[in-house]
């Protein structure tokens, strides 16, 4: 019968991880959204500001990947890591389509990756 | 490659945790979920060591999952007799009497030669002998023998048998077995005093076994310097 109670636990911590995981990765697609967002508005605007705006996104990223790749696959993690990182060259270079072309890849990357997650079939 | 290293080692630690987890059940003859179970496990054990970039949690959480509805799955079968049958099934009774049952048969879709294969690998060459053979719900076969063709026991030949309880190894690779020595109310100090006797450390011996009797067959270990060919002694 000891079992059961390993039974319990076991499930007690998939049950803990997944209500963890659900909330990490909603927290992370609502803040990537409002970054890349205000990155948006800010590129034809104020380029300055844009790109700090960007590498700011890009830190928020990184400091949340590892525990990001716990949950979600490291090669998604790496191609929004890569569209972060063309953001902010095209910003600086003020290159205005590239970097709102790369903005709206950055926005259905992590749709793509947040549904993959949540979805439940 | 740090991370397959991890990884590999986490995953056989925890397939070896969930395997204990599940008991010997799952090392026998598999009943249809066991073995459901298994396949699943072995699967998912390998998705995150063959791929790095899938997270290691793609593999531990169904495994551990699969391990909790099968501990599950095994109680409520304990539990409740409709619930085991249900996932397991009932066993069939395919021969009564030297009489082989050929609807059971076609509904387990069984062949008869399948049938023969599996009663030869009980000794049983005759259908005729059969009193009673069914396939369980793990696929094998039990037959239960007609009593006149049933092997002579001592017992049928009002024979007593000298010793009472079964021949049990008393050493093991120099490592004495306190349990087996206790089911055969004898002590380590009997067992040392009659090694010493016979002029043997415990250490050289391979395996020494006996039963409530003060006869012991020892059998030295072949590399030992003392021994000369390994033979019992």
């Amino acid at each position: 019968m000891k079992r059961i109670y390993a039974c319990f636990t076991i499930l007690a911590v998939i049950f803990g991880l997944a209500v963890w995981g659900g909330f990490a990765v909603r927290s992370f697609k609502t803040t990537m959204e409002d970054s890349l967002c205000g990155i948006a508005q800010e590129i034809p605007e104020d380029a300055p500001k844009a790109v700090a705006l960007a590498e700011d996104c890009l830190q928020a990223f990184r400091g949340k990947e590892h525990i990001l790749s716990i949950f979600i696959r490291r090669d998604y993690l790496a191609n929004l890591d890569v569209s972060l990182c063309a953001i902010q060259a095209y910003a600086a270079q003020g290159d205005e389509k590239e970097a709102m072309a790369e903005i709206a890849r950055a926005n259905s990357q992590v749709y793509a990756m947040c549904h993959l997650f949540l979805r439940m079939l | 490659m740090r991370i397959l290293i991890c990884r590999t080692l986490l995953i056989y630690l925890s397939v070896l945790v969930a395997m204990r987890l599940m008991g010997k059940r799952q090392l026998g003859e598999l009943q249809p979920a066991e073995l459901v179970s298994t396949i699943l496990i072995s699967n998912l054990a390998s998705i995150s060591i063959e791929s790095a970039d899938v997270p290691i949690t793609a593999s531990l959480v169904p495994l551990f999952l699969i391990t909790v509805i099968e501990i599950l799955d095994s109680i409520l079968s304990v539990k409740y007799p409709w619930y085991a049958h249900l996932i397991s099934g009932r066993p069939k009774a395919v021969i009564r009497d030297g009489t082989i049952d050929q609807g059971v048969l076609k509904e387990l879709r069984l062949s008869v030669s399948d049938l023969l294969e599996a009663l030869r690998a009980k000794d049983i060459f005759d259908i005729e002998d059969v009193a009673y053979a069914v396939v369980e719900t793990n696929g094998s076969v039990s037959a239960a023998k007609k009593a006149e063709r049933e092997t002579v026991v001592l017992e049928d030949l009002a024979l007593h048998p000298d010793s009472k309880k079964a021949t049990v190894p008393f050493i093991l690779d120099g490592q004495i077995l306190l349990e087996n020595l206790s089911y055969c109310d004898k002590t380590e100090v009997w067992l040392r005093r009659a090694a010493s006797d016979r002029g043997i450390s415990i250490q050289d011996i391979l395996v020494a076994f006996g039963n409530e009797k003060e006869k012991i067959v020892w059998i030295r270990k072949e590399n030992h310097p003392n021994t000369s060919d390994g033979s019992p002694v």
